[in-house]
This record gives structure tokens, sequence and C-alpha cells, in this order.
């Protein structure tokens, strides 16, 4: 139960570090203020929803007002997901749907084409070290003695790594992502103060 | 029931007068205001900033909006909710301790922060606040010391807006043996000695491990917040249940 928002948390900060590469993030979002975006990330059929602000875009996983439109894609295809330093992968590749308002949907959809966003590094802030270390438990599917004391945190987190694991990459590449995980464990303090610094600027 | 029963409350483990349980809680949060800060963190080992954000999250508070920081203390999640809503929004810091309210109000007039933030030392059993006027209420790690938390859970309903959310932040029941025990042994045994440590206040340490323990569990609170007329209830659990978030909507 507590996956949805870290996820969403780490999502929003890197979502907003990217738009805040651009000088024209205010022109950009100015029309979209007060805009309401549903995103459903598949297989897992979860909806978010995208609130541009002035300078920003925040995100909220439940709305009791109506979204002006909806974008449906698996987390790769809406470029949020990247498990390999080469972004060229056909699994990577996929669909994406849009209803409602076509010309907003269609706006968002270009700005998911670059992100480029390292969402385990984002996650890392939250969950620290114990998130790289039960991810790469997971990796190496030595999941045996934990399943005792699995809590919900770390239950998504294996319910979402099978469940996108249609999307996992084979045997050499796993090796790779595993010195990644590594390496984030190592850099999660300077990531930490890192995000922290971007988050005082926001 | 008896009367006996009526006009006694627990005060941790201690049956106490309900009318003394107030001042022995503002008792409390006195003793600690000024080591507040740093016996949070080396209480939960830093994770508490974890869960404050997790409900921050969970809170979908937007720009522009209005939160109602209750219980607010020294004023942590305030900070946070300042952030979602910006300059156009703005948070109301409320703690029945003054002096809790004055460390808060201290530490966030150092961080710049005065224009959008208000203050107000209230008891949240009886917010002195008009009907309908915040978008989001916020109780963190507040609502255990509170002596009537249903009466607490209608007053923040009633000062929500329609669409507008309570979120509860509070210590809760392990959903684990293994934590459970680990949880008791850190809580019981050593929370108290570190509290004598640092904050030279055994006994108040104490407290709040007990009070932990009276705190209704999950499902419970989950009902208490439906019985106030909060739609949509459900809660989330964090490090193995040792903390939960609940969150009800009124429409
Ligand atoms: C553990 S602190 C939490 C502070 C802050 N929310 C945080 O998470 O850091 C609990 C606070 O609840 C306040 N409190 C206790 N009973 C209260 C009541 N009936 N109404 C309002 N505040 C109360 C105390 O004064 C104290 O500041």
């Amino acid at each position: 139960m507590t996956f949805k928002p870290l996820f969403i948390s780490a999502f929003e900060t890197a979502l907003n570090h990217y738009l805040q590469l651009d000088d024209n993030v205010t022109l950009f979002l100015k029309p979209l203020e007060s805009k309401i975006i549903a995103i459903t990330i598949l297989p897992f059929n979860e909806t978010l929803y995208l609130c541009p602000a002035d300078d920003k875009i925040q995100i909220i996983d439940y709305s009791p007002e109506e979204a002006d439109t909806h974008i449906t894609g698996s987390l790769v295809a809406l470029g949020l997901m990247s498990l390999s330093s080469n972004p060229k992968r056909a699994f990577f590749s996929g669909e994406v749907s849009i209803t409602g308002d076509l010309t907003l949907g269609h706006q968002f959809q270009q700005i998911f084409k670059k992100l480029d966003i390292d969402l385990e590094k984002h996650l890392a802030h939250y969950t620290g070290e114990s998130f790289a270390h039960k991810l790469s438990q997971f990796a190496h599917q030595t999941h045996d003695w934990h399943q005792e004391t699995l809590n919900g945190l770390r239950l998504n987190i294996t319910e979402f790594l099978q469940d996108e694991s249609k999307d996992l990459p084979p045997e050499p590449e796993i090796a790779l992502f595993m010195q990644h995980v590594d390496q984030l464990q190592e850099d999660s303090e300077r990531l930490e103060a890192r995000i922290n610094q971007l988050g005082n600027t926001q | 029931m008896s009367t006996e029963q009526e006009n006694s409350t627990h005060f941790g483990y201690k049956q106490v007068a309900t009318e003394d349980k107030v001042n022995m809680v503002r008792g409390v949060f006195d003793s600690v205001a000024s080591q507040y800060d740093i016996m949070n963190d080396l209480m939960s080992f830093g994770i508490h900033r974890i869960w404050k954000r997790v409900a921050i999250q969970l809170s979908n508070v937007r720009e522009g909006e209005k939160v109602l920081d209750l219980a607010g203390g020294t004023g942590d999640l305030t900070i946070l909710f300042e952030k979602r809503v910006g300059k156009k929004g703005s948070v109301v810091l409320a703690d029945i301790n003054s002096e809790m309210l004055r460390t808060g109000r201290d530490r966030l007039i150092d961080k710049g922060l005065t224009q959008n933030i208000n203050f107000a030392q209230v008891n949240a059993e009886c917010l002195p606040f008009e009907d309908n006027s915040f978008d989001c209420v916020c109780i963190a790690f507040g609502l255990r010391n509170v002596t009537d938390k249903s009466a607490a859970l209608r007053s923040m309903m009633r000062v929500l807006k329609p669409g507008g959310r309570v979120i509860v932040l509070e210590f809760s029941h392990p959903t684990d043996k293994v934590t459970k025990t680990v949880y008791d042994f850190y809580s019981f045994k050593l929370m108290p000695k570190i509290g004598k440590f640092v904050a030279k206040d055994e006994d108040s340490y104490r407290y709040l491990a007990e009070s932990i323990r009276m705190h209704p569990k999950q499902d419970d609170l989950k009902n208490m917040m439906e019985e106030a007329g909060l739609e949509r209830c459900e809660y989330f659990n964090m490090s193995q249940g040792v903390v939960a978030v609940h969150r009800g909507y009124k429409f």
C-alpha cells in the first residue's frame, strides 16, 4: 500500500526536475493551469492525476473532480522506466492511448517522450539503502527468508517488479542493472543531498 | 458504564481523571518541546521524515489550497505543506501547547516562512474555525494524545470543505510478530532510556510508548473516521504497521 505514494513522490520530483531544465516551463504550464491529466499505468491499472501549477506539476492519487484528458500506457512507454544504459531497446517502445482532450493529451505525451527518468534513483531517496537492497534481493531471486517479514511496501515492490517483469531485461542486462544498484547503495547519501537541494529550489 | 469510568481516561497505562489528561499531555510536550526535533530523529532513526513525506503525498494537496496542520508542534509538516500550496495557498499551524507553537513559529520565521502561515492555539476536540474552511486537515502524531478522538474527528470533518480530506499520521500496530517484538523492546525499554539521556525525561518518553499501545488499531480508527462522516476511508501501513496514514474524504 505504501509503494504508490512513494512512487508518486519520486515521479513528481523527477518530472519537475526535468521541467526545471526548460527555461520556458512557466510559458508551457500557464495554459495548462487547473487542468487535470489522468495517467493510467499499465499493466497495474493504477491511475495518477497530474495537476499543472504555476511552475511545476503536482501529482495526486485521487481527484474528486473529473480529469480533462486521460493517457494510458506502460511505464516504459511513458518514458518512466529505464533499466538499462541503452535506451534503444525494443521492449522499451510501447503504445500510448489518449482519450478526452486530445490536444492536451498529445502535449503531455510529448513531455513523456523526452523524459529519461531513472525512477530507481529517486526512489532510493525515499527508501534509502533498504529499497536498493530489497530490489537487489529480488533481482537475485533470494526472497526466501524475508517472505516471513515481508510488509506491504516490500510486497508491493515485488508485485510491481513481477508485473513489470514482462519488460524486465535478460541476465546480462540484470547484471548491468545490479551494478547500478550497487552504485546506488554507495551513492544514496550524495543523492539524497542533491535531491533535497533540488526540492528546496522548487 | 459507571461514573468512575466516564470521568477517567488513560494516560499511557495509568488511569487518570479526564480533565487531568489534557494538563498531563500538555506537561509532556512542555518538557520535551526544546529537544523535540532531536528526539524525533533519534527515536525513529530519521525514518519519520519518510513517513511525513508519504503523509504529505497522500494528502493530495495542490497549489492554492488551504491546509490545517493540527497538533502541528514544531511545524515539520507545515513546512512540507507550505511547499505544496505555494504562495497562493495557506497553512494554519495549530497546537494546544503554546510552548510547541512558539518553538514552531521561531523555526518557521528562521526559514523565512511568514506570509502564508498562521498560528492558532486550539484543542483538536473543538476547533475554533468556520465550517467548510480547509481543503485538508492533517493531524500527525497528535491524535493519540487527544482525549476524545471521536470529537476531534467530527470537528475536523466539520471544518473541511467538500472534496477536502483528513489525514491522520500516527504510530499504529505492527502487522507481524517479529516487528512487534522488536518494536516493543525498542519503545518500552530503549526509548525511555534514550529519552532520559538526551531529554533528561524518562517518564515523558515512557508515556509516549504507552500511549501508542492504547491508540486504536488500524481498522478501528478507520471505523471511527467513517462514524465521523468521512468517506472513502482507507489506511496505508508503513514500516510494518509501526506507523499508518489514514485518509478520509468529505464529499
Ligand atoms: C508528537 S507531537 C507532533 C508534532 C508534529 N505534528 C510532528 O509530527 O512533528 C504531538 C503534538 O500534539 C499536541 N496536542 C496534544 N493534544 C492536543 C489537542 N487536544 N489538540 C491539539 N493539539 C494537541 C501536542 O501539544 C504536541 O505538540
